[in-house]
Order: structure tokens, then C-alpha cells, then sequence
């Protein structure tokens, strides 16, 4: 086990380089790059120079190489003095958790990351929790009852969530519980950001309750909308995969050997087959979770949750590339070891399984 | 193929025996009611889109109503006025029937001498003046189309590339299947984003469409070709095949001839089920910003453009994006159902 992790931390940390290269050179290949609006700009007075730009460009440290300036991203360059006076600098690298500065807000980029990431994470992991703990259930009793009518409306539930676009299905919501409950004169839901900016006007939730901006519980209502929505499109797919994995469990000779010794229907439905019924969606769940990290761009932005999906969505509309790097990395690095973790937790919950 | 006839009831082989493949993958796939039902969805559709921008009276493009956004025709309060088809230029006032005559009062809606507000739109205009309805079906020929071209171009390309990884192995296997995984670990939707912007200003083909195209294709092999890598790594080693190669088959032709018809089946399946994931796809992009670009329409697009009505005209959202909801359900049945009918080892009833 020790020499398999040994082996495979190599190959996520070869991954790794390759994938940072990769959007390295795939950023660097944008015409124009950060400065294309200021070079669009045709008014006289506030035209810039090409001495400007140029003098820009050494702030940013892009007047070095590419090839230098990525090495400069990954291990810092102040060690660079070395190689060339001129490269020298302050920045401390990837390696050394220095993910350099923002071009647009001339600030460390991980102080802009460190406020949001908590809020992502919430955010997805709430909704991830609260899929997972509703279509165990779901799926296990549509899977005992197949053929039932309940069945068939679980299972015309999941293909429509599975199908439903997240971010329309979130429009729909603020419509009803935001639009409309405030014209039918109920209490309208948060619909907005992460907390109440100032005080709550009348006719909403928050202001009914009598929240306090910016406390836990005023977070929690803002989160109400998000993660409904989010969690309820996770479940359709996880309920389907939970049923399907459970029929296949109940098949099996042991489940029948279980029936036969005249156990409860209930005994060997829990005891006997959830568990290896688990196993398949124990790992999807997993594999899946980088997944959810990406599908919250979408919801921040209709939610206007500032979370990393909301800083990565600005980095790129901007040409902020030390912002837009920091994310993708970050996702990567949750992809390769979410691979890794689903690829462990095989061999816990089945002990058949080896890895080699 | 044997294994799958030993399973089939006798009845089964004897109709096997007489139906080509094709007929008995339609006679199987037409039992699933849903999925017909999402035949007919997606056909319908298809033909709205396709034919309803020629029969419009409205281009997608024109501003009709001076800029101002205009609600349709079943949102109107009761007494205003609209130009039905039988009454030119007498603009009839709006009656309790008023659905039953929207068609052909739509048609009407361009004859001389009618101004801007009596015009019918079927589904109001959007904040520009542009008629929503036939920007709907203008950005619904432009989501089918990319999701249909998307497909069908990565499903070929990740079809051969998996077959040649599965049938000469070694080191084109690795190279190719290394590839696959690296592909494969890059989270998609921030992928899919920055490959647009990358790209944008490229002089691709269609603009900003074909740039959706390109990433889409670029990304959307790597299924693909997984599964007939995997099935050509089984039907490479069979007798019919080692019967071709004996035969002096070339290589090219064992792969083209035998092995990737044999191995095609998955593929179909999962194609199925890629065009609808392709529309929602695409959709998520251009409500992003990240796709096709104003002033075409798209489906995605026009649903970020409605957001920012959400206040005046909250049901302006419900139409786009039901069109890419009912979309992605009918591939989803589809897809589904096909599986089922493909399946060699399915059961019978």
C-alpha cells in the first residue's frame, strides 16, 4: 500500500506540472493578453504608450521569457538573481504557496482566494452532503419497490433532474421565491450575495425574522436557494445510480442465501446488500466532487455568491492570469486526488479489492 | 454474435432471423414510451427551429418595437389591441379566444401600414425590441446544430483514435490513453471557459460559434474513445478477426470492416446522450458569456439576456430555458432507451 501511494503521488505530482504547463502556454497564446483593452483605447489624452505598457510589463514581471517566467510562477523568483540580476524578485512560487500577485488588484492572489474558498466549499459541500444523505434512501426504496409506482416517479424525478440546466433551474427559483412570493405578499426568500449588505427591508424572510446582517443565521438563509437547488440536481443522478447499483446487489446469490435463512426482508436489505451496494457510489460520489467545485461558476453567478467560482469567472473576463492559474490549479489538484481517494476508499469498503 | 443469441427466448431468434439488426433495434427501442415521446420532442423542436425563422415574420436580429420591450400577445391586459388576421389595419381588440387566433395573427403581424404595438408577438420581445420567438428558433438552429456537428465529428474522431489505441496497443496505446487521462483530469466547465477565450480571437470559422465547436470537439472524444479502445481490446483477439487478418486483410481495413461496426453500438448510446449534455453545455457557456456571442442568439444567451430582466419580465427566462430542458430530456429517454435496445444480453419480453 505504502509503495502504491509512493508511486501514484509521483504520478499526481507529473500530472500536475504537465496540466500547469499546459494552461500556462494556453494563457500566454491569448492575443493581446492583459493589456488588449488598454491598447484598444482611441482617446488621445488617455492613450497609452508603448513605453508604458512596456514599463507595465516589468511590473508584472512579463517582460521575461515565458519559458523563465513559468519556472518564476512554480518555484518563486527570488532565488532568480542567480540566473540574471534582472529577474530577480519577491514572489515565492507555487511550491512555497505564493500564487503571485493579481494583475488587476495588485494583491497576493492568495489573500483573494483565502476569503472565498470557505464560501465554495460550504456551498458545494452542503449541497454534496445533503444529495448524498436524501438519494441513499430514495434510491434504496425505489430499488426494493422497482416496477412500483413510486418507482416509476422516482426514477421520471431523476431523468428530469439529470436533464434540468442547473443555471436555468436556479432563474426558476429566484422567480418563484423571490419574484413572486414578494407579488403574492409572502415573505420573499434571499435570492443574493452571501449575507444581507445593510439592514433587511420589509416583506422579506430575513427582515420577518428579524436577522441580523451578517450573522451565521442570515448566512444560512442565503444558502437556503443555493443549496436546494444545487443538492436537488446532485440527487437525481446519485438516486439513479443508488437504485441501479442496489438492483444489481439484490440479484446476487448471497441475497438470496440471506432470504432463504429467513431473515427479515428489512435485515438483509440494510445489513446484506446496502453495503456493497455502496461501493459504486461511494466511489462516483467522490469522483464527482472536483465536478461540483467547477458547477458552482454557474450558481455564484446567478446567486452573486462571491466564492472562488465568482473569482475565477472575473480572472478570466479580466485577463487576470495569476488569478485564473491559481484556480485551475486548485481544481486540478482536487481532481487528481479525489481520483486517488475514490480509487482508495474501493479497496475500504470492498476488502477484495487490492491496489498494486 | 453467439453469446447473445444463447440468451434470446426462441421466439426471439426466430424474429431475429427474419428482422435486419436496424429493424429489431427500432421494434426494442420503441417500447420505451418515454423515449418516443422524446422523439417526437426532439423532432418537433428540430422543425421549429429549422423552418419556424423562414415562416417568421420577424427577423431574429431587428429591432421591431423601437427598443422597448414588449410583452406577448396571452401577457396583454385585457382590451388592448392587436392585428388579427382578418382585419388588417383595424386592430381587433384582444377576446377571451385570443390563443386560438395567435397564429394567424402572427402571420399578419408584418403588413403595411400596422405600427410597432399592434404587431403580435407571440412570446413578447425581449429588452432590445427583438421578437423572442423567433430568436428562439434562431438559437435553437444554432444549439442543434453545434450540438449535432459536436457529436458527430468527436464521436468519429474518438471512435478511430480508440480503435487504433485498442487494436496496435503498445506504445500508440499509451501515448493515446495517457492523453485520454490527462484530458480527462482537467476539471471540464473552467476548461471549457478558458479554451474560449484562448481561442477567440483566432479567426475560426463561424465565430464564435465554431470556437464553441472547436472546444467542444477538442474535449469531447475522450468517451468515445474509452469505449471502443475497450471493445476492440475484446473483438481484436476473436476468430472473425484473426479469420480477416489470415485472409490478408490490411490492418486499416480490419479496423474499418470489422472491428468498429462490431464496436459501434456504445458509442451510439453515448453520442445519444452527448447531444443533450452538448445544448446544456453550451447553454451554460453562453449564459456565462463564455460562448456564442450577442447579437446571435442562442439559447444560453438569450437566458443571461433575460436574466437582466428578471424584475419586469420574470417569465421571459421560462422559455429559453425550457427549450434547452425539453432538449436534453428527449436525448437523455432517448439515449436510455437505446441502450436498451442495443444491448445484446437485454432481456426479451
Amino acid at each position: 500500500m505504502t509503495a502504491y501511494l509512493i508511486r501514484r503521488f509521483i504520478q499526481m505530482f507529473i500530472v500536475l506540472i504537465v496540466s500547469s504547463m499546459a494552461i500556462y502556454t494556453l494563457l500566454n497564446l491569448v492575443p493581446g493578453g492583459p493589456f488588449d483593452g488598454l491598447l484598444q483605447n482611441s482617446d488621445r489624452k488617455t492613450q497609452i504608450t508603448a513605453e508604458q505598457i512596456k514599463r507595465m510589463e516589468t511590473m508584472l514581471g512579463l517582460d521575461k521569457p515565458p519559458a523563465i517566467r513559468f519556472i518564476a510562477w512554480a518555484t518563486g523568483d527570488d532565488w532568480m538573481g542567480v540566473l540574471n540580476k534582472d529577474w530577480k524578485g519577491t514572489g515565492r512560487g507555487v511550491i512555497r504557496g505564493d500564487f503571485g500577485q493579481s494583475f488587476k488588484e495588485h494583491r497576493p492572489v492568495i489573500d483573494m482566494i483565502a476569503g472565498r474558498i470557505k464560501k465554495t466549499v460550504i456551498l458545494a459541500g452542503l449541497s454534496a452532503f445533503l444529495a448524498i444523505i436524501i438519494a441513499i434512501p430514495i434510491g434504496i426504496f425505489s430499488a426494493v419497490r422497482q416496477y412500483s409506482k413510486a418507482d416509476y416517479a422516482v426514477t421520471l424525478f431523476t431523468f428530469i433532474g439529470t436533464a434540468l440546466p442547473s443555471f436555468w433551474f436556479a432563474l426558476m427559483a429566484i422567480v418563484l421565491f423571490g419574484i413572486k412570493f414578494q407579488q403574492w405578499g409572502i415573505p420573499k426568500l434571499p435570492t443574493k450575495g452571501w449575507m444581507e449588505p445593510r439592514a433587511p427591508r420589509p416583506g422579506t424572510l430575513t427582515h420577518l425574522l428579524g436577522v441580523t446582517p451578517g450573522s451565521n443565521f442570515d448566512v444560512f438563509l442565503h444558502l437556503l436557494l443555493p443549496v436546494a437547488v444545487f443538492s436537488l440536481l446532485q440527487m437525481a443522478g446519485w438516486t439513479r445510480f443508488m437504485r441501479s447499483s442496489m438492483l444489481e446487489v439484490l440479484q446476487q446469490d448471497y441475497v438470496r442465501t440471506a432470504r432463504s435463512k429467513g431473515l427479515a426482508e428489512r435485515f438483509v436489505v440494510v445489513k446484506h446488500a446496502l453495503r456493497n451496494a455502496l461501493i459504486p457510489l461511494v466511489t462516483i460520489v467522490t469522483f464527482e466532487l472536483p465536478g461540483l467545485f467547477g458547477g458552482t461558476i454557474l450558481l455564484e453567478q446567478i446567486f452573486a455568491i462571491p466564492g472562488m467560482g465568482n473569482l475565477y469567472y472575473s480572472g478570466l473576463s479580466e485577463f487576470d492570469w495569476p488569478v485564473v492559474q491559481a484556480y485551475l490549479l486548485i481544481a486540478a489538484v482536487l481532481t487528481v486526488m479525489a481520483t486517488l481517494l475514490s480509487d482508495i476508499l474501493y479497496t475500504v469498503v470492498d476488502p477484495r479489492i487490492r491496489l498494486g | 454474435m453467439a453469446v447473445a443469441e444463447l440468451t434470446f427466448g426462441r421466439e426471439e431468434l426466430a424474429a431475429a432471423q427474419d428482422e435486419s439488426q436496424a429493424a429489431m433495434v427500432w421494434r426494442r427501442f420503441r417500447r420505451h414510451k418515454l423515449a418516443l415521446i422524446g422523439l417526437i420532442i426532439a423532432t418537433a423542436l428540430a422543425l421549429l427551429c429549422f423552418i419556424g425563422p423562414i415562416v417568421s415574420p420577424y427577423a431574429a436580429n431587428k429591432i421591431e418595437t423601437g427598443g422597448a420591450a414588449y410583452s406577448g400577445l396571452n401577457r396583454l391586459p385585457p382590451g388592448s389591441k392587436v392585428t388579427l388576421l382578418w382585419d388588417y389595419g383595424d386592430p381587433a381588440t384582444v377576446h377571451d379566444d385570443r390563443i386560438s387566433k395567435v397564429a394567424t395573427g402572427w402571420v399578419a403581424s408584418t403588413a403595411p401600414g400596422i405600427t410597432a404595438e399592434h404587431r403580435l408577438y407571440v412570446l413578447g420581445t425581449d429588452d432590445n425590441g427583438r421578437d423572442t420567438l423567433t430568436r428562439l428558433m434562431q438559437g435553437g438552429r444554432v444549439s442543434l446544430s453545434l450540438a449535432l456537428i459536436v457529436v458527430f465529428v468527436s464521436q468519429i474522431l474518438g471512435t478511430v483514435i480508440g480503435a487504433i489505441s485498442g487494436y496496435f496497443g503498445g506504445w500508440t496505446d499509451s501515448v493515446l490513453m495517457r492523453a485520454v487521462d490527462f484530458l480527462l483530469t482537467l476539471p471540464s466547465l473552467p476548461i471549457f471557459m478558458v479554451l474560449s477565450v484562448v481561442l477567440r480571437e483566432r479567426n475560426i470559422p463561424g465565430g464564435s460559434v465554431g470556437v464553441l465547436a472547436v472546444v467542444f470537439i477538442l474535449l469531447g472524444w475522450t468517451g468515445a474513445a474509452r469505449l471502443v479502445r475497450g471493445m476492440v481490446l475484446s473483438l481484436k483477439n476473436q476468430e472473425f478477426t484473426e479469420a480477416a487478418r489470415a485472409m490478408g486483410a490490411s490492418d486499416m481495413r480490419i479496423i474499418l470492416r470489422h472491428l468498429i461496426p462490431n464496436a459501434i453500438a456504445p458509442v451510439l448510446v453515448s453520442a445519444t446522450l452527448f447531444i443533450g449534455a452538448v445544448v446544456v453545455g453550451e447553454a451554460g457557456l453562453s449564459y456565462l458569456g463564455f460562448g456564442v456571442q450577442a447579437p446571435n442568439p442562442s439559447w444560453g444567451n438569450m437566458l443571461s439576456n433575460a436574466q437582466q430582466l428578471i424584475l419586469s419580465q420574470p417569465w421571459a427566462v421560462f422559455y429559453p430555458g425550457m427549450a434547452i430542458f425539453l432538449t436534453s430530456l428527449s436525448f437523455n429517454f432517448m439515449g436510455d432507451a437505446l441502450r436498451d435496445a442495443l444491448d445484446p444480453r437485454g432481456q426479451i419480453k
